[in-house]
């Protein structure tokens, strides 16, 4: 064994990845600013509430019980002293004080202590759902609503500006506040291909109002692509979605019921687009594939 | 037909993203992250052993960067070695609390691991048990040696980077970090029965 015996460099997944940027934001975006978030601020609560929990397992670990710890999560910054500092675990309190602080926002110098995030989860307001007509004009000025598609949870719009497209679902910010989810930005004249069916993946918190028991949606679309009769999307746990293809759009939403499917990495996702021709098949992997949305985490 | 895609995006430099950090921006931290998660997420790994707690780690790691936003620093027109700076003492301060673990699954022998575990649980599982054993060796060093030996060896910050990171001069990294290397090579000559 050497220094450089190591082991393999890994990447995030793209669930994971996406989870926690959209966590990081949510926790960190003034409320002015969270319009630009698809997960509510309890999420960020939770978030923190994780990493402080994680720190109350490595006192498990270590066999440190004291659960009166309650020490800071957040160490010294770089160019601290080298004085090994006095925390060993941070625990959640079991009952937060009912004087809980609406301050939600992490300002400079705060430190972020199981209470606090306690406090934070508790009272967290969900923010006020933003709309089609207020998201779609930060990447197409002029565009307006072209067709529609509701479904048993949210609504998705094509919009355009003649040139370019943008499909803007509403499941997101439904169930949870803040901004809808965008797909596309392409040219209406772009080719058919991969790209044409990347879809997005999109997660509400538990009791947010999801009708999906995973509180988690995958959605794709576009323009109505001629020739196709049929788009169908194959997902690791077994589902087929059918896409619903209308004289202008077609869109393919699935709400998982399986949360371990939903919480676990997306995996492979077969396209299949049927043509009076024939049938071709796309592969979606990675998060190139599989993270579409335009205005959110991935 | 020709396909024209318009391209509304706009690639930030990182001295645009610290400085719309600093003025409270979570645009830019949401930027940052998505450039560097990964590096952090196998630096707090080669620092802890463990993939969960690297994971953990990062997000503790960028929410340490927003409370810190004010004192966010460039060093050659990268946010990097500032960031692996918090992950550092972050996940130093996990450290502290795994030891005692990481002795132990550095003793569990590479038979122990059930062979019935998906190919990736075997590979994370493998990746921690061999990283157990380089840092049961690591902790002999003294602190900064350490760190040297992550930041620079391990996560390939120059030399310059490392010293930016941890607001020491250059001439210290390179002095330190050669008797880091010595020092944890003869750390390591004992395990070399034990594979």
């Amino acid at each position: 064994m050497n220094e450089h015996d190591l082991p393999a460099e890994r990447h995030l997944d793209d669930h994971t990845r996406a989870r926690m940027r959209a966590e990081l934001i949510a926790a960190t975006a003034p409320a002015e600013e969270r319009r630009a978030s698809w997960l509510t601020p309890v999420a960020a609560s939770v978030a923190i509430l994780a990493v402080v929990g994680a720190g109350g397992a490595f006192m498990a670990m270590s066999g440190n019980d004291d659960p009166s710890g309650g020490s800071e999560l957040s160490p010294a910054a770089p160019g601290a002293s080298d004085a090994e500092t006095p925390a060993e675990g941070s625990t959640a309190e079991a009952t937060p004080p009912e004087s809980a602080s609406t301050d939600d926002v992490i300002t400079p110098g705060e430190t972020i202590r199981a209470s606090d995030a306690k406090k934070m989860l508790r009272n967290r307001q969900p923010m006020p759902p933003s709309t089609c007509a207020a998201d779609v004009p930060e990447f197409l000025k002029k565009a307006s609503e072209r067709s529609a598609i509701e479904y048993d949870g949210g609504r998705a719009g094509l919009w355009s500006d003649g040139a370019t497209w943008v499909v803007c679902d509403t499941w997101a910010a439904d169930v949870d506040g803040g901004a809808t989810t965008l797909l596309g930005n392409t040219a209406l004249t772009a080719p058919v291909s991969k790209e044409t069916f990347k879809l997005s993946q999109n997660y509400a918190m538990p009791g947010s109002g999801s009708t999906g028991a995973a509180n988690a949606q995958l959605v794709a679309g576009g323009p109505k692509i001629p020739g196709v009769t049929a788009i169908s999307y194959e997902f690791r746990d077994g589902h087929v979605a059918q896409a619903e293809i209308t004289d202008d759009m077609w869109l393919m939403t699935y709400l998982p019921t399986s949360e371990k499917f939903a919480k676990e990495p997306l995996g492979t996702v077969t396209v299949r687009v049927t043509r009076a021709s024939g049938v071709t098949s796309y592969t979606l992997t990675g998060p190139g594939d599989t993270c579409a949305q335009i205005n959110h985490g991935c | 037909m020709e396909s024209v895609e318009v391209e509304h995006r706009v690639v930030h430099t990182e001295a645009e993203l610290v400085a719309e950090l600093r003025e409270g921006g979570s645009f830019a931290l949401g930027e940052l992250f998505d450039r560097h998660a990964d590096r952090v997420y196998n630096h707090c790994f080669r620092r802890t052993g463990s993939w969960d707690l690297a994971e953990d780690a990062t997000s503790a790691v960028f929410l340490e960067l927003w409370r810190a936003r004010e004192r966010a620093r460039l060093h050659d027109d990268s946010a990097l070695p500032w960031i692996l700076g918090i992950a550092t003492n972050v996940c130093h301060n996990l450290n502290r609390k795994r030891r005692r673990h990481l002795r132990a699954v550095s003793r569990i022998p590479r038979y122990d691991i059930v062979p019935d575990h998906s190919d990736a649980v075997a590979g994370r599982l493998d990746d921690e048990r061999r990283m157990a054993g380089l840092l049961e060796a690591l902790d002999e060093l003294p602190k900064r040696d350490r760190e040297l030996i992550a930041l620079v060896a391990w996560s390939g910050l120059s030399y310059e980077q490392a010293a930016a990171s941890l607001e020491i001069p250059v001439g210290t990294v390179r002095s330190r970090l050669s008797r880091a290397r010595r020092r944890l090579a003869a750390a390591m000559t004992p395990q070399i029965g034990k594979e």
